[in-house]
């Protein structure tokens, strides 16, 4: 995007283009929704195969221990041909967190089934009366010994209902002041008994998520991750990683190249008004790119990004809502349709991905409270 | 800013909700999304019985005799329960029809509207000629016969009517035909929407037009009011959704708690709400300023209207679910049938990017 391949970048770049197009199966292409387990798992197995499922992870954990340039390569060829949508709670959310935080025999019992695909792996954070002030989550961990005994409620796990363990928090202790004093990182194998999930619909009928039931579940100590009561760390430190992830261009390049598809089968690639328009955003979408490449850049030093990740994810969630009004725009007629348009080579969806981005701006920290965060922390400002 | 209402269109407005949320409100949209064309022909026919649909056709013809300003009244009451039918189409059918009425075919179509028991959709695509659109009106049989060939998108509930009032060009001007649905040579290819609501493409091939609603040289004047009445009558339904969207929500921001207080209490919320408020109020007003000129509508403020109310409507509806949280993200939350329609509405006849450019093109 801003230079061009070095020699050794553009070998890779070559290699990586080439063996997507002979190995993504073409209809997993262009897919709004992330597909269900049977069809999206056998694909992260492959990519896991080739070494490319975790282009970010140290090599020592079964990681590809890309330089930037290459994970960019990565980024950028996967969104060239619309790959879909990878469960990423594992790879990209719990793995860094295990690297950093979990002991000995967390990391040998998890990372390597992070990497090969046989762990699904869910979010569970939010509860229904803690969303936006998640340190007031009220799901107890009871000690009792040599296990904790859970019981509460979580709500938007995202693929809760197929995941095969879960991240959570937990309130073990109930007096602490401030609350988030009182909390703790735990893994629970959802398999235990005491678990139950009921799977929620979300606004573009796709069964996205979970509200999940923790009755007298008992969970391990060995299962507890970084300190008794040190959870909100943790659970911060794993949040950055979301929100790195949410901040990619790729997710807005994927919107824009299905702009260029829709405008340019129905003739609006034409218009000046419309490309003045896709000019605009794209370069947004430039700007956007550098600060991302930039963060992950400075991770790589070692150093932390602290509140950058708000600032990225503001920057990333508006330009990816942006893009899907211009794809509604680009559309005309064709922008309540519930199917996907005839767009020359591939059907292109464009409703279900705008209702999809709504999600954008409240997960992971919603934009307001990105905003307040970046207010206090960042211009140091009162209140 | 409230609307400066006369006691009858007070009494108007109450009875139209009043009979709508008897209908049983947005649960009931809710159950007839995707079924149908998504609406309750029942319904509708009772829309009839309580004289909606002959709002703007004189008394003489069995209207009311009526106005914009309570067609608009009306079909805000409509939008903000998001209710189904289309209310807006027959209405303004039914004037357009009332015009062609000393033609006995018509005239019987025309009182069938306005009772509710015939349901006609206008196909007016979307005027511009885009992408090889357009119906070409012709003659054969040395002049005794007019047949229509060509295509028209974006036809609502096509499937689920009984006829059209297709625009069509050529045979020396714009005229306006009747076409029943079962005419021979007409294809209806329906698509789905996010709505529950299909849109159809109609397809004429050699087809024997029916009744011609207004003769050539008038024909151009009926095809725009046809196509600019329908525009205020989104715009009116729009301004409804927003509204109701808002106000679903305001009632959210002082239940819904997070850290200890109703959220509503954080001044982001409060900013964006009003906000959203004063988007409401002044497309409210844009709209009843406009019906207030009466039913000599002008083009250039239908489109501008559309393209103003659209762009607000989406621009609220989108703020309501980012207000709700992840609730609004979910299926089961009303909030995102609000958005849903205002894509819908936004969408036929024209999208806020269509209408600004016509509006430009108007003005010269
Ligand atoms: C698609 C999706 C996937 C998700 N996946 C997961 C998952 O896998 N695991 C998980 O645990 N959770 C998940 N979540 C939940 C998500 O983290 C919460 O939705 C989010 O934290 C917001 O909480 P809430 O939904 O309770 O909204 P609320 O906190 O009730 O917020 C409602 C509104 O109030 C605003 N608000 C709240 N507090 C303030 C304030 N102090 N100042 C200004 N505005 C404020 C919010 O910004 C929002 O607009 C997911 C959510 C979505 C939409």
């Amino acid at each position: 995007m801003f230079r061009k391949d070095s020699p050794i970048d553009a070998d890779f770049r070559a290699e990586v283009r080439g063996w997507l197009e002979a190995n993504l199966p073409h209809d997993l292409r262009g897919k709004t929704a992330r597909p269900h387990p049977p069809e999206i798992m056998p694909w992260y197995k492959a990519l896991s195969r080739r070494g490319w499922i975790a282009p970010h992870w140290p090599k020592e954990h079964g990681g590809m221990g890309a330089t930037l340039a290459q994970q960019i390569i990565i980024s950028e060829e996967l969104a060239r041909l619309s790959a879909p949508h990878l469960p990423v709670q594992g790879v990209n959310h719990l793995g860094p967190i295990l690297m950093k935080y979990g002991t000995p025999g967390q990391k040998a019992q998890h990372l390597p089934k992070i990497i090969s695909g046989d762990v699904i792996w869910a979010q569970g954070y939010s509860e229904p009366g803690a969303g936006s002030d998640l340190a007031s989550l009220t799901t107890r961990a009871d000690d009792k010994g040599d296990h904790f005994v859970v019981n509460g409620q979580k709500i938007w796990q995202t693929w809760g209902h197929y995941a095969d363990w879960m991240f959570m928090l937990v309130r073990t202790d109930a007096a602490a002041t401030p609350k988030h004093a009182g909390i703790s990182f735990m893994l629970v194998d959802l398999k235990t008994p005491g678990i139950k999930a009921r799977p929620i619909m979300n606004i573009a009928d796709d069964d996205e998520f979970a509200q999940m039931f923790l009755d007298d579940v008992v969970v391990p100590k060995e299962n507890l991750v970084g300190p008794l009561n040190g959870g909100w760390k943790v659970a911060n430190d794993l949040l950055a990683h979301e929100r790195l992830g949410t901040s990619s261009p790729q997710h807005t390049m994927e919107v824009l190249a299905r702009i260029e598809r829709v405008s340019t089968a129905n003739g609006k690639a034409a218009d000046p008004v419309f490309r003045d328009k896709l000019a605009a955003l794209r370069i947004k979408v430039t700007a956007q790119a550098a600060m991302f490449w930039h963060a992950v850049d400075i991770i790589a030093t070692g150093q932390p990004l602290g509140p950058s990740s708000s600032t990225m994810k503001l920057v990333a969630t508006d330009n990816l809502q942006a893009a899907t009004d211009l794809l509604i725009e680009a559309a005309g007629a064709h922008g309540a349709d519930a199917e996907r348009l005839e767009t020359g080579s591939e059907p292109t969806d464009v409703t279900q991905i705008f209702l999809q981005s709504r999600r954008a701006t409240i997960y992971g920290g919603s934009s307001e409270i990105q905003r307040n965060v970046l207010a206090k922390r960042v211009l140091g400002l009162p209140g | 800013m409230d609307l400066l209402l006369t006691d009858e269109q007070r009494l108007l407005q109450d009875s139209v909700a009043k009979m709508l949320a008897q209908a049983g409100g947005v649960k009931r949209t809710r159950g007839l999304r995707g079924k149908d064309g998504g609406f309750d022909r029942a319904v509708h026919e009772r829309m009839g019985q309580e004289g909606w649909f002959g709002l703007l056709v004189s008394p003489e013809s069995g209207g009311l005799g009526m106005g914009l300003s309570e067609l608009g009244l009306v079909l805000m009451e409509a939008g903000k329960v998001l209710a189904p039918e289309p209310i807006a189409a027959a209405t303004i059918s039914a004037y357009a029809l009332s015009h062609g009425a000393s033609n006995p075919e018509l005239a019987q179509v025309s009182s069938g509207i306005v009772e509710g028991r015939t349901l006609v959709i206008p196909a007016l695509g979307l005027g511009d000629g885009s992408r090889g659109e357009g119906i070409k009106a012709s003659t054969a049989n040395g002049g005794k016969t007019r047949r229509l060939d060509g295509n028209c998108d974006g036809v609502p509930m096509a499937a689920y009517c009984d006829g059209y009032l297709v625009a069509a060009e050529g045979a020396g001007g714009a005229p306006l035909f009747y076409v029943p649905k079962a005419a021979k040579g007409l294809s209806i290819a329906s698509r789905p929407t996010v709505d529950g609501r299909p849109f159809a493409r109609l397809t004429f091939e050699n087809l024997t037009a029916g009744a011609l609603v207004t003769g050539p040289d008038a024909g151009i004047d009926l095809q725009r009011r046809l196509r600019d009445l329908l525009l205020f009558a989104q715009a009116a339904e729009l301004v409804g959704v927003m509204s109701a969207a808002l106000d679903i929500t305001v009632e959210y921001l002082k239940t819904r708690k997070q850290f200890g207080k109703a959220i509503g209490s954080f001044q982001a919320l409060q900013h964006r709400a009003v906000d959203d408020f004063a988007k409401i109020v002044s497309a409210r007003s844009f709209l009843f300023q406009v019906a207030a000129q009466g039913i000599d509508i002008s083009s250039s403020m239908a489109s501008a209207l559309k393209a103003h109310a659209s762009a607000e409507a989406l621009d609220v509806c989108k703020s309501a679910i980012q207000m709700h949280g992840g609730i609004g993200f979910t299926e089961e939350c009303d909030i995102g049938l609000y958005l849903k329609r205002a894509m819908w509405l936004s969408v036929w006849l024209g999208n806020e990017a269509h209408h600004r450019a016509r509006y430009a093109a108007l003005m010269g």
